[in-house]
C-alpha cells in the first residue's frame, strides 16, 4: 500500500517535468513529424485543406539533387567549426591553467568578451567587417598577417572561411571556459608525483590531462556536434547560405522553405531528416570512440 | 503511521500546487485571450478596436501619425492600436492568422498581401467598395493589389527603382547603357566607382529591370497555364552584362547589401560610387548626404535591344484580415469591419497620401494626391534645397512611365530564391550564364510543382536557348 502511495508521489512530482517535456520537445517534434506528412503550404494552410501524402515530402526531398550538397556543406560546417573552436578552446585553456601565469584573471576577462555580446549583434557586426574590400578583416587584419582578403560573394572557399572564422570568435570563449574549469579540477598532486617519476610535460599532457578530462572532452564533443549542426544564424547571416546553396545547411534550407516558399510540408520533412542523420551521428561517434563511457 | 501521515499530506501538498499552477495558467490564459478581443461592447455605443500592423518608416510615420490623430478625432468611437515595426511579407501574419490574432489591418506589399489573400487570409474588398471608388487610383497600383477580378487592398503609394547619380562625377544621367558605361569608366579613373550594385546579393527585385530590357519576362502562358521564362537568351544577356562590367570593365562594385544602409548606400553617400539603383523610400537620406548633388533619372535603354529597364511599378497599401485570422467574434464582425474599412480608406485618402509625399517623398498611389504633388514639384521656390529635391522627385517621377507590373499571383513568391540561388552562384563564377538561367528556371519549376501550382508533366522550355550574338552595341 504503502509502495503504492509512494510510486504515486514519485508520479507527482515527475508531473511538471513530463508537462515541460511534453509541450515544449515532444508536441513540436510530433507536430512537425504529422506535418511532413501532409502538403501544407501557404495556399492550404488556413484552409486547413492540406491532406496527407505519405512519404512524398520525404522521397522528394531525398530525390533532389541539393541533398547530396546539404550533407556535404554539413560536414564542412560542422566538423570544420567543431575542430578549430575545440583545439583553439583547449589551447587557451590550457595557457590560462599555468599556474606562474599572472594577470590570470584579466586574461580570462578579456578572452570570455565575445560571451559579452548578444551573437545576433555581433553576427552583424561581423558582417561589415568583412564587407569586401572595405571592411575591417579585409581592410586591416587579413593584410597585416600576409594573408589573402576574403570575398565571399565570388568564392566559395571564401564563403566557408568567412563563417569559420565567424563562428571560431563567436564560440571558442565556451570551449575555453569548459576545458578551463574541467583543467582545474585535476588534482595538482597527480602533476607533482608525476615530476617526482621524471615524466615530461608531453607525458603529463597524455596520461593526465587528456584522461582526466575525458568526460568534459565527450560532453562538450557530443554537445557542440548537434549545436553546430543546427546552427542557424551565421550562415543565414553572414552568407545566407551562398553563393548559390554552396554553405547551405539543412536548418538554413528547410527555414528558406517554410518561410520564403511556405512549403512547410517540405521543411518539416527536411527537418526531421536532418534530426535522424544527427541522431544516427551521434550513436555511431558514442559507440565508436566511447565517449558515452566518459559522459557515464 | 507518522511517516504514512507525512506522505499524505505531502501528496495534498504537490496535489495542491499542481491544482493552482494549472488553475492560474487556465485563469491567465483566459484573462490573456479576453484582452486580446479586438472588440469592446460597452451598454451604450459600441466602441471597436482595431489593431493595425504599420510596416512604414521613421519618417512616413510622421504622416502616419498625423493621419492617425485625425482618424480617432473623427471617429470617436474606433480605438486604433498601432504596432510599429511591422514587417513587410507573409511570415509575420501567417502563424497569427493561424492562432485567429492576426492585426485587423495590416500594411504590407502588394505581392506579399497577393499571397496572404490567396491563402484566405484577407478580405475581398470588392464585395464592400464599388468599383468607382478604385477607380481613383492609379490604374497600375489598382492592378497590383487586384488578383482574379477581387481588390484586397487600398495602395498608399506605387514604389519601384531609379537610377540615383551624384551629380559631382556624372552631370547629365545617361540615356542609354552604353552612354551609362562610358561614364562609369571615366568615373573610375578617378577612383570612384562607376556603378554599385550588388547583383549577385539581391533577389531579382531590380535585376527583374535589366532582365526586360534584353527582352526578358518572368512569366509565360503555355497551354493556359502560368509557367516560368527564365531559361531564354534575354537573361543570359543580362546576367552577361553584369559579369562584364564588373569583372571584365570592372565599373561596378559588386556590394554585398543594398540600400541606403547597405555598403551600396554608404558608397554613394560617401561619393566612392557614382551610380546605384534603389527606390524612393532610400530618397532622404541620400539627399541628406549629397544635397544638391543628387541627382535621379529612369533607368537607361539597353543600348542591344533598344528597350528600357524596365522596373517594377510595385505597390504598398492596406488590407483587412477576415474575421477568422483575426479571431474577431461573429457577432462583432459588422461593426469591425465597417470601422477597419473606414480606417483603410482614411489612411488613403488625399491628405495622408499627399502627407506621405511630403514628409517621406512617398508617390501617391491616389490620382488627386499625385496631381497635386505634381503642380506642388512644379511651383517655383525660392528654397534652393527644396528646388533641388523637387528636381530628384522630377527625375523619379519619370521612371513611371517605363515600368513594368509587379507580378502579384502566388507563383511570384518562388521567383526570389530560384534566381538567387543561380545568379549568386553565376557571380561567384561556379557556372556560367546558360546554366545559371537553366538552373533558376528548372529550380522555379520545382518550387512550383512541389507547392501544387504547376503540373508535373515536364515543361518545354519556353525558349530554346540559343545565344544570339548582340548586335553593334558594345555590351
Amino acid at each position: 500500500m504503502s509502495s503504492a502511495r509512494d510510486k504515486l508521489e514519485g508520479f507527482i512530482y515527475f508531473l511538471p517535468l513530463f508537462a515541460a517535456v511534453l509541450f515544449l520537445f515532444l508536441y513540436p517534434l510530433l507536430y512537425s513529424t504529422y506535418v511532413s506528412f501532409t502538403n501544407m503550404n501557404l495556399l492550404n494552410f488556413f484552409r486547413h485543406t492540406y491532406r496527407f501524402v505519405g512519404a512524398f515530402n520525404y522521397v522528394l526531398a531525398l530525390r533532389q539533387h541539393y541533398i547530396s550538397t546539404l550533407l556535404i556543406n554539413e560536414v564542412i560546417w560542422t566538423l570544420g567549426s567543431l575542430i578549430p573552436m575545440m583545439a583553439l578552446g583547449f589551447a587557451l585553456a590550457l595557457i590560462l591553467n599555468q599556474r606562474d601565469l599572472r594577470g590570470k584573471s584579466f586574461f580570462y576577462a578579456i578572452l570570455i568578451l565575445p560571451w559579452a555580446f548578444p551573437g545576433f549583434i555581433s553576427l552583424l557586426v561581423w558582417q561589415g567587417m568583412w564587407v569586401y574590400p572595405y571592411g575591417f578583416m579585409n581592410r586591416y587584419v587579413l593584410p597585416f598577417l600576409h594573408m589573402p582578403t576574403i570575398n565571399a560573394l565570388q568564392s566559395v572557399g571564401d564563403a566557408w572561411a568567412e563563417l569559420i572564422i565567424t563562428n571560431l570568435w563567436l564560440s571558442f570563449p565556451y570551449y575555453m571556459t569548459v576545458f578551463y574549469s574541467g583543467l582545474q579540477s585535476i588534482p595538482a598532486e597527480l602533476y607533482e608525483i608525476a615530476d617526482v617519476d621524471g615524466a615530461g610535460a608531453l607525458t603529463k599532457f597524455l596520461r593526465i590531462t587528456v584522461p582526466s578530462l575525458r568526460k568534459t572532452i565527450a560532453f562538450v564533443f557530443i554537445t557542440s556536434f548537434v549545436f553546430t549542426w543546427n546552427n542557424f544564424y551565421p550562415i543565414y547571416v553572414l552568407t545566407g547560405g551562398g553563393p548559390g546553396i554552396s554553405t547551405e545547411t539543412f536548418i538554413v534550407y528547410a527555414y528558406q522553405q517554410a518561410f520564403s516558399y511556405s512549403n512547410y510540408g517540405i521543411a518539416a520533412a527536411l527537418s526531421i531528416i536532418s534530426t535522424v542523420i544527427t541522431i544516427v551521428l551521434a550513436v555511431v561517434v558514442m559507440k565508436f570512440t566511447g565517449v558515452l563511457e566518459g559522459i557515464t | 503511521m507518522k511517516s504514512s501521515r507525512r506522505s499524505i499530506s505531502t501528496v495534498a501538498l504537490a496535489t495542491i500546487i499542481i491544482v493552482v499552477v494549472v488553475v492560474a495558467a487556465v485563469g491567465g490564459y483566459v484573462a490573456y485571450v479576453s484582452t486580446r478581443h479586438h472588440v469592446t461592447t460597452t451598454t451604450t455605443t459600441q466602441v471597436v478596436t482595431l489593431t493595425v500592423a504599420d510596416s512604414y518608416s521613421s519618417s512616413e510615420n510622421i504622416a502616419f501619425n498625423a493621419s492617425l490623430a485625425a482618424f480617432e478625432q473623427k471617429y470617436p468611437w474606433i480605438h486604433v492600436k498601432v504596432e510599429y515595426g511591422a514587417g513587410i511579407g507573409t511570415s509575420p501574419y501567417t502563424s497569427e492568422a493561424k492562432a485567429h490574432d492576426a492585426p485587423i489591418i495590416i500594411r504590407d506589399s502588394s505581392d506579399s498581401a497577393g499571397a496572404l489573400f490567396a491563402a484566405g487570409i484577407l478580405v475581398n474588398l470588392s464585395q464592400y467598395l464599388p468599383p468607382s471608388y478604385f477607380s481613383r487610383f492609379n490604374p497600375t497600383a489598382i492592378q497590383d493589389w487586384t488578383l482574379n477580378g477581387s481588390v484586397y487592398g487600398l495602395p498608399d503609394d506605387i514604389n519601384y527603382i531609379v537610377m540615383f547619380y551624384n551629380k559631382k562625377f556624372i552631370t547629365a544621367p545617361p540615356n542609354t547603357t552604353d552612354q551609362m558605361i562610358q561614364m562609369a569608366e571615366q568615373v573610375n579613373k578617378s577612383g570612384v566607382w562607376g556603378i554599385a550594385y550588388g547583383a549577385s546579393d539581391e533577389y531579382g527585385y531590380r535585376f527583374a529591370a535589366w532582365f526586360a530590357g534584353f527582352g526578358g519576362q518572368i512569366f509565360t502562358t503555355q497551354n493556359g497555364e502560368i509557367v516560368p521564362a527564365l531559361n531564354s537568351s534575354a537573361m543570359v544577356n543580362a546576367l552577361n552584362f553584369w559579369y562584364n562590367l564588373t569583372y571584365d570593365l570592372k565599373v561596378n562594385y559588386l556590394a554585398s547589401s543594398t540600400g541606403a544602409g547597405g555598403v551600396e548606400g554608404q558608397l554613394f553617400m560617401e561619393n566612392k560610387a557614382a551610380i546605384i539603383f534603389d527606390g524612393p523610400w532610400d530618397l532622404m537620406p541620400y539627399f541628406k548626404a549629397l544635397g544638391c548633388n543628387l541627382g535621379a533619372a529612369p533607368l537607361p535603354v539597353v543600348s542591344s535591344t533598344g528597350l528600357y529597364a524596365t522596373p517594377f511599378i510595385g505597390s504598398t497599401g492596406w488590407s483587412i484580415t477576415t474575421e477568422q485570422a483575426n479571431g474577431v467574434p461573429a457577432s462583432q464582425w459588422n461593426a469591425t469591419l465597417h470601422a477597419a474599412l473606414l480606417f483603410i480608406e482614411f489612411m488613403t485618402n488625399y491628405s495622408n497620401e499627399y502627407g506621405l509625399f511630403k514628409y517621406a517623398g512617398d508617390i501617391p498611389a491616389l490620382n488627386s494626391a499625385y496631381n497635386a504633388a505634381m503642380q506642388n514639384l512644379s511651383a517655383p521656390t525660392s528654397n534652393t534645397t527644396l528646388a533641388c529635391l523637387h528636381q530628384v522627385i522630377k527625375g523619379i517621377l519619370e521612371q513611371s512611365q517605363h515600368g513594368q507590373k509587379f507580378p502579384n499571383i502566388p507563383q511570384m513568391s518562388y521567383y526570389w530564391n530560384s534566381f538567387h540561388q543561380y545568379a549568386s552562384e553565376f557571380f561567384a563564377g561556379k557556372i556560367n550564364a546558360e546554366q545559371a538561367a537553366q538552373g533558376m528556371e528548372q529550380a522555379f519549376i520545382s518550387s512550383l510543382q512541389s507547392a501544387g501550382y504547376l503540373s508535373p508533366v515536364p515543361i518545354t522550355p519556353s525558349e530554346v536557348l540559343i545565344v544570339p550574338e548582340l548586335p553593334a552595341s558594345r555590351y
